[in-house]
């Protein structure tokens, strides 16, 4: 098995005026080309913030990130960016979707970041939408949607560019059993399906004992 | 990437209905204040047609009979006209001088004595203003007047001892006249009704500060002690002035203040100086007579704390719309904008936004100036011409809506570009935890 994304020796020390909160001490972590992993944890213990250094979102204090064979921190804005665009996919916890723009301008934000011609885009676009199952709102703005359907529609702009790797942070956390089962399903389905690389943050134990693998996190230490 | 931008704007018109309407108000209130500004900052600033700058006045008073210092024995019309050609010449060997040239009591450039009187051609009869210049004291170059065409030779006109029915004119003058500029050797006939010979074509000439360009001719006449008036003689029994060209380099005003002394020192028979000022002072004194300049400087002050704030307004306006896009930008950059793709688009945003207001704003605009007008230059007088762009309504319109376009642009970029530029070099995980 190749891996796909690891950590060696990762700090991440948050400094604000009154207090310092290492966030992540010493994580070291290799995840392999197809796994699915979830992350758990009580809550400030570093979940999100080991998502974010990851997806390349933060830099660690000190440590070296590798994903998929390149090193991050040689890396400019610039090129992060356009690495972002190609090899990853996110889904938050609140949808973080663009709310001025509709469905389908949403799901084709990261082609519009590789200069791919507008009807390449639409139907790229299209394609994932009816696979999240949403093919007949693309029209609707996110307002005008459910909580479950925006997550749908994060996950379809998520896979739209066909990255190697999901990172999910709590993604049903805002959704109701059922809807998170719907979510979950979809998943679970680009992994075994699509076989790509998954790495989801959860508090919901019956969803992490569906996955690969789990690994626990306690005070910014992995523990298991 | 446009079509987006578009979209974006159009979807957020909740917010950008009201940047909407704010900046068509601030495109018609930058009408409302920029075009007077504009128009009155270009009238200070244009050229007066002849070189100003180094010009120094001397006004030359005669002591009157009776007085004690009255000489009786320089009172008769020879030693009259030695002591005038005497005082010429004690003015032009002060070593800052370059040249100077004598001028009829009271009719100087930027000076208030002026008249007009007709000149006529078969078909056309115009009424310019009239100076007279004494031939061979070098007039022109002293003034730094300018020849408008190549039949006319400045060097030329100084050195012409001129018949007493050769005239110069204007260009515009000469448009007036024939209808084109060609006017060398042409004849007219003045108002003294004897033909009139052209022998020179010179740049127009703005007589004074608050007036247009106007059309003018300049008629030799020749300095008399004899008190006589004649349309050919320019008697300077009770005074005339001098005008100093200085040479390159000397500050007229600073000239005129380390100069009292001498000037007061120039004396000629019954002749004295009375008074020493530059041209530009005079011009300042006339604006002042003329209550342009006090009326104008508090409305340039005025309108220039107006923009100011405008400006600012704008600014800020952009500046907190756009702080709150924070959200926006970590997600733009999480799925692979460059920070610099972020700004770009932000500010696309915006010029676009303002292009439209702009241009709504000048059709608002021009539906009251079609009706009232434009800024005019001020001293409208009917005699004085208007032909800058100032009173061409098109050219105007289109250059004022230009400055105002450019300033508005300026305005919403740099309230764009500065939050825009931080919200997206701000960390991602950090943007998207703010809601
Ligand atoms: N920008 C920041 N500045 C300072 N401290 C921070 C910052 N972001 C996170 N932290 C701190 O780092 C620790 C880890 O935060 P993180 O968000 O990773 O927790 P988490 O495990 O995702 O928690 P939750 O389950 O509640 O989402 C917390 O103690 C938090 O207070
Ligand atoms: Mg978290």
């Amino acid at each position: 098995m190749n891996t796909i994304i690891s950590l060696t020796g990762i700090n991440k020390l948050y400094r604000t005026k009154e207090i310092e909160t290492l966030a992540l001490e010493n994580v070291n972590l290799s995840i392999n080309e197809g796994e699915f992993v979830s992350v758990m944890g009580p809550s400030g213990c570093g979940k999100s913030t080991l998502l974010n250094i990851i997806g390349l979102l933060d830099r660690p204090t000190s440590g070296t990130v590798k994903i998929d064979g390149v090193e991050a921190s040689a890396m400019s804005d610039r090129s992060l960016a356009r690495f972002r665009n190609n090899e990853l996919g996110f889904v938050f916890q609140n949808f973080h979707l663009i709310n001025s723009l509709n469905v389908i301008d949403n799901v084709e934000i990261p082609l519009l970041y590789r200069n791919t011609p507008a009807k390449r885009r639409r139907e790229l676009a299209m394609k994932v939408l009816e696979r999240v199952g949403l093919a007949h709102r693309i029209n609707h703005y996110p307002s005008q949607l459910s909580g479950g359907q925006c997550q749908r529609v994060a996950i379809a702009r998520a896979i739209v560019g066909n990255p190697k790797i999901i990172l999910a942070d709590e993604p049903t956390g805002n959704l109701d059993s059922k809807m998170g089962a719907e979510i979950m399903e979809i998943l679970h389905s680009l992994n075994t399906d699509d076989h790509r690389t998954i790495v989801m943050v959860t508090h919901n134990e019956n969803q992490a004992k569906l996955t690969n693998r789990i690994i626990r996190f306690f005070d910014g230490r992995q523990v298991q | 990437m446009i079509r987006f931008v578009f979209k974006n704007l159009w979807n957020r018109r909740a917010v950008n209905g009201w940047l909407t309407v704010e900046l068509i108000i601030i495109a018609i209130l930058a009408w409302i204040i920029i075009d007077p500004l504009v128009v009155s900052v270009y009238d200070r600033n244009s050229s007066p047609g002849y070189d100003i700058d180094r010009l120094v006045l001397l006004s030359v008073s005669a002591t009157s009979e009776g007085t004690y210092r009255y000489n009786p024995a320089a009172s008769d019309s020879v030693t009259v006209i030695d002591d005038y050609f005497r005082l010429l010449s004690m003015a032009a060997e002060n070593p800052q001088v370059q040249s100077v040239t004598p001028i009829a009591d009271g009719q100087s450039l930027e000076g208030e004595g002026m008249m007009t009187q007709s000149l006529s051609t078969e078909t056309d009869t115009v009424f310019p203003i009239k100076m007279f210049f004494v031939p061979g004291t070098g007039f022109f170059s002293t003034h730094g007047i300018t020849a408008s065409d190549p039949k006319t030779d400045i060097a030329d006109l100084d050195s012409r001892p001129f018949s007493d029915n050769e005239i110069v004119i204007t260009r515009e003058l000469a448009r007036r006249l024939f209808h084109d500029e060609n006017a060398v050797g042409r004849v007219t006939v003045p108002h003294w009704g004897v033909e009139t010979v052209l022998v020179g074509v010179i740049d127009d000439v703005r007589p004074k500060s608050p007036m247009n360009v106007t059309t003018m001719y300049f008629r030799p006449c020749r300095p008399t002690g004899d008190r006589e008036f004649d349309g050919t003689k320019m008697p300077v029994n009770d005074g005339f002035s001098i005008m100093l060209r200085l040479k390159q380099g000397v500050d007229s005003e600073k000239f005129v203040t380390d100069n009292t002394e001498w000037a007061n020192s120039l004396k000629a028979g019954n002749f004295y100086v009375s008074k020493i000022s530059s041209l530009l002072q005079n011009k300042r004194d006339i604006e002042e007579a003329w209550g342009i300049s006090n009326s104008e400087r508090i409305g340039s002050a005025l309108a220039t704390f107006f923009l100011i704030n405008l400006f600012l307004g704008v600014v800020g306006t952009f500046y907190l719309q756009t702080r709150r896009r924070s959200t926006e930008a970590g997600i733009m950059k999480a799925f692979g904008a460059s920070p610099s793709r972020i700004a770009v688009t932000m500010i696309l945003e915006g010029l676009i936004l303002t292009f439209v207001t702009w241009a709504a704003g000048c059709v608002i605009f021009m539906q009251y100036a079609l009706k009232e007008g434009l800024a005019a230059s001020h001293a409208n007088v009917s005699y004085l011409l208007n032909e800058s762009w100032v009173s061409h309504f098109w050219v105007h319109f289109s250059i004022i809506a230009a400055i105002i376009l450019i300033l508005m642009s300026i305005a919403v970029a740099v309230g764009i570009y500065l939050p825009a530029r931080k919200i997206a070099n701000t960390d991602i995980a950090y943007s998207l935890k703010e809601e």
